[in-house]
């Protein structure tokens, strides 16, 4: 909860584009695009639960 | 929660999200879907208890609690499409921000129609008294 979530998912963003570049400097594309892809899949799953918890709070506050 | 941690939550994110979308433009969109989702939950935490006085006090003064949660309904839906909407259309996809608001307003639309239609019935039943 709070500015946690954020920082995570900016951290995992940061850490995957010096992963990708690194990758490509030494000529590894493919394994670069996988990384990438890999990188945002996973914060992906982190905000999934984050939204599902906000849906489910305005569900229950608007009585939708 | 103080507007001011509410700012600077909006800054730090805003910061994260340029620094990453000069490499990673679709982790961009990730941080600012997280920092969107945070915001709309402190938001709407901070109201809820709002929506359930406003509620008490009409059915205290004999307004149908039935007409005010169908405008609080209302109020949720705008919330959720705007947050779609405006970060879809902050990531470049216009076209996919406008069919969210479409379909934000076709859903406000469904829900509204019942009060309407008995609306119109109350005002049929005001003529056919008078006349």
């Amino acid at each position: 909860m709070g500015i946690e979530v954020i920082l995570k998912v900016a951290g995992i963003g940061i850490l995957v584009a010096i992963a990708c570049q690194l990758l490509k400097q030494s000529g590894r594309d493919d394994i670069a695009m996988i990384t990438a892809i890999s990188g945002l899949v996973l914060a992906l799953m982190m905000i999934i639960s984050y939204i599902g918890s906000l849906f489910n709070t305005v569900i229950e506050i608007f009585g939708l | 929660m103080s507007i001011l941690k509410i700012a600077g939550i909006a800054l730090i994110a805003t910061t994260l999200a340029l620094v990453v979308k000069r490499y990673r433009p679709e982790a961009a969109l990730q941080v600012s879907i997280a920092a969107g989702v945070l915001l709309l939950l402190i938001a709407v935490g901070s109201i809820s208890g709002l929506i359930d006085g406003v509620i008490e006090t009409a059915e205290a003064y004999g307004i149908d609690p039935e007409y005010f949660s169908v405008l609080v309904k209302t109020i949720g839906v705008a919330y959720v499409a705007q947050l779609a909407s405006v970060i879809c259309s902050d990531a470049g996809e216009n076209a996919i921000a406008s069919k969210v608001d479409l379909c934000g307003r076709l859903a406000i639309l469904v829900m509204v129609a019942p009060t309407v239609f008995k609306i119109i019935d109350m005002v049929k039943e005001l003529l056919g008294a008078a006349a």
